[in-house]
């Protein structure tokens, strides 16, 4: 179903991404004082601005998006990818970002991706994994995992891992070494199909609201 | 032992219970009606083919459900109508005069990810139109889904109507390269307009080639938008497109239906497989596009019959669970009369259901011989509205509540 007719309803991601995406919020004009305060409630509704958020994990934003539960949703590139929803992808909003890389253990580390031929891969993100190796034509078992991936060569359950690094530390920690750059990712807008077409006045004007806060420099280090 | 599948259904399969059978049947007639008013006839086509005449270009194989006879063939299950449908215009109706209308209401499969309304076996009402190229033809279709949708009772439903033409021919008109156009068509049909806007900025394509494109997708509204379209574009083919668009968009207008219509440029359904104008329909009750069609004047030469044609389909399934949204769930079919009786009465009971059915009545006969009262509960527990009773001499009858 999609949102209240007269609402744009907003799927904003717990966890990293919520600073910034209230601070886009903001710029945008948006009133977040609500979601600001310290609660735990899940949905907040601004009736003067005829606005609605959905507070939730990051990993179900494509979905409440895609059944259109919410209209517009930010959310990593990382999860669009892995969740391969059918939706549509607007902005860059240039926060959040990180990279995916293939880590190895540090003594393996001269050893080039094509030498390590039919390896067992752990990673939080099969899919990301599976597209990137086989477009290589690289046959590699994926092993999912929920997290702590890192731990996985150490213990021998995989040669290599595929995960996010944005400092990089994590890695290092456990003595792996990046040796291959899977992609970029930033967090994006999203919108539903119908939404998209439903209520395009009002959707456009915040797209360009946050186009214009993006543009401007709002996350420029 | 029993396999943990026994008495389950697998994901995306479901069945339907009588309230939301009935409800599917009355669509069903509803369309039918519909279809049979405006010239078009019925068509069958087999659930399952041979591979090859389902498989094309634009379509993921992925998606097909695939199964190998006995001969070692490949066959898949019907992802859709038209494809069958081409086939069958091609083989076996090239006598018929043209144009040829067609409609059909059947199942077709699609192995994607199950979702509500989405099913991996869905029910689809659509027509066909081949043979017939110019503006009417597409307008017909427009039109009739919007009288389809409009019969169906379904509420705050809306159409997108675009033009792959506009889009192809500004394509040309830039000169890029086969591959710069395949990425652009790849994040197009994405929808990851992120994606797009990297590849136009980072392929040398120059600002204002950059700038023509993303105007171009961002025009939507009503007619005002065409005179924007054509300050982006020159070259003849854009030209022609845009005057089609613009003639089947005023051809709504003759038919009352244009207030449900939006033009859209940027609605680019299946880039290879579409060559005109397309649209998709939606309600508010759904996340999830309730219909879709468009004019795709290259299938039928695969199948060596250049036939230029067009056509659109409802998701049945879709537009229940809109309809079950809007107007909850609907109610079980009841009979109007129940016929009873005591023992030794069923020669006449039987009798008596028998005239009542002839005058077209839906009446149900109890299997069993039942004292009146038990008669009575039995026809309230089932919303029956009159009872017969055939009694041991004579016939009582009576309305229950």
């Amino acid at each position: 179903m999609v949102a209240a007719a007269n609402f744009i309803t907003f799927a904003i991601p717990k966890g990293t991404l919520f600073k910034p995406s209230i601070k886009l919020l903001e710029t945008a004009g948006l009133n977040c004082d609500l979601l600001k305060a310290d609660s735990r409630q899940l949905l907040f509704t601004d009736e003067t601005q005829g606005v609605r958020y959905i507070i939730c994990r990051p990993t179900d934003i494509p979905t409440f998006v895609e059944y259109g539960s919410a209209d517009l949703g930010l959310v990593g590139k990382d999860t669009i990818v892995e969740q391969q929803k059918d939706v549509y992808e607007l902005l860059d909003l240039k926060f959040g970002g990180c990279r995916f890389v293939v880590a190895v253990p540090e003594r393996r580390k001269d050893s080039t991706l094509e030498q390590l031929g039919r390896a067992r891969v752990a990673t939080k993100f099969p899919r990301v994994a599976e597209e990137y190796f086989r477009s290589r034509g690289m046959q590699m078992e994926i092993i999912k995992l929920h997290g702590n991936v890192e731990l996985a060569p150490i213990v021998g359950l995989a040669e290599m891992i595929v995960d996010i690094v944005s400092t990089g530390r994590t890695l290092r920690e456990n003595n792996l070494v990046p040796i291959a750059d899977v992609m970029n990712s930033t967090a994006r807008l999203i919108a539903n199909r119908v939404s998209h077409q439903y209520k395009a006045e009002r959707l456009n004007a915040i797209i360009e609201e946050f186009r214009n806060a993006v543009t401007g420099g709002l996350f420029d280090d | 032992m029993v396999s943990s599948r026994f008495g389950r259904l697998p994901d995306g399969a479901r069945d339907l219970l009588p309230a939301e059978a009935k409800r599917k049947r009355q669509l069903e007639q509803g369309f039918a009606q519909l279809a049979e008013q405006w010239g078009y006839q019925e068509v069958v086509t087999p659930t399952f083919e041979y591979y090859e005449n389902l498989v094309s270009g634009d379509r993921d194989d992925g998606e097909l459900y695939k199964f190998i006879d006995r001969k070692g063939h490949i066959m898949a299950l019907r992802p859709d109508l038209t494809r069958p449908i081409a086939r069958m215009v091609s083989a076996r109706m090239r006598h018929v005069p043209i144009p040829i209308r067609l409609y059909y209401l059947s199942h077709a499969y699609n192995y994607e990810e199950a979702l509500v309304g989405r099913q991996r076996e869905f029910y689809q009402a659509g027509v066909e139109v081949l043979g017939a190229s110019g503006p009417a033809a597409d307008a017909e279709a427009v039109a009739m889904a919007v009288e389809a949708l409009q019969r169906s009772g379904v509420k705050d439903f809306r159409l997108s109507l675009g033009h792959v033409g506009i889009f192809h021919s500004l394509m040309k008109e830039l000169n890029l390269h086969v591959e710069q156009v395949k990425e652009i068509k790849k994040a197009l049909e994405g929808k990851d307009f992120v994606k797009l806007g990297e590849l136009l900025a980072a392929r040398d394509i120059p600002s204002e080639k950059q700038q023509r494109i993303t105007r171009l997708l961002s025009l939507r509204g009503g007619s005002d938008i065409l005179p924007q379209a054509e300050e982006i574009l020159d070259s003849e083919d854009a030209m022609a497109a845009l005057k089609n668009l613009q003639q089947v968009y005023e051809t709504l207008a003759s038919y009352g239906v244009q207030q449900h219509v939006t033009l859209d440029l940027g609605l680019l359904l299946g880039l290879d497989y579409y060559t005109g104008a397309v649209f998709e329909g939606y309600t508010l009750s759904l996340g999830f596009p309730i219909c879709g069609g468009g004019r795709y004047n290259n299938l039928l030469g695969h199948f060596d019959y250049q036939l230029p044609a067009t056509g659109f389909a409802i998701n049945v399934d879709q537009l229940l669970v809109a309809l079950e949204k809007q107007q909850g769930p609907s109610e079980g079919p009841t009979a109007d009369v129940l016929v009873g009786w005591a023992t030794d009465r069923l020669p006449d009971a039987v009798k008596k259901v028998q005239q009542l059915r002839a005058k077209g009545s839906k009446a149900e006969l109890m299997l069993e011989p039942a004292e009146y009262e038990q008669v009575l509960s039995y026809a309230k527990e089932r919303c029956i509205k009159d009872v017969i009773y055939v009694k041991e001499s004579g016939v009582r009858s009576q309305e229950s509540e």
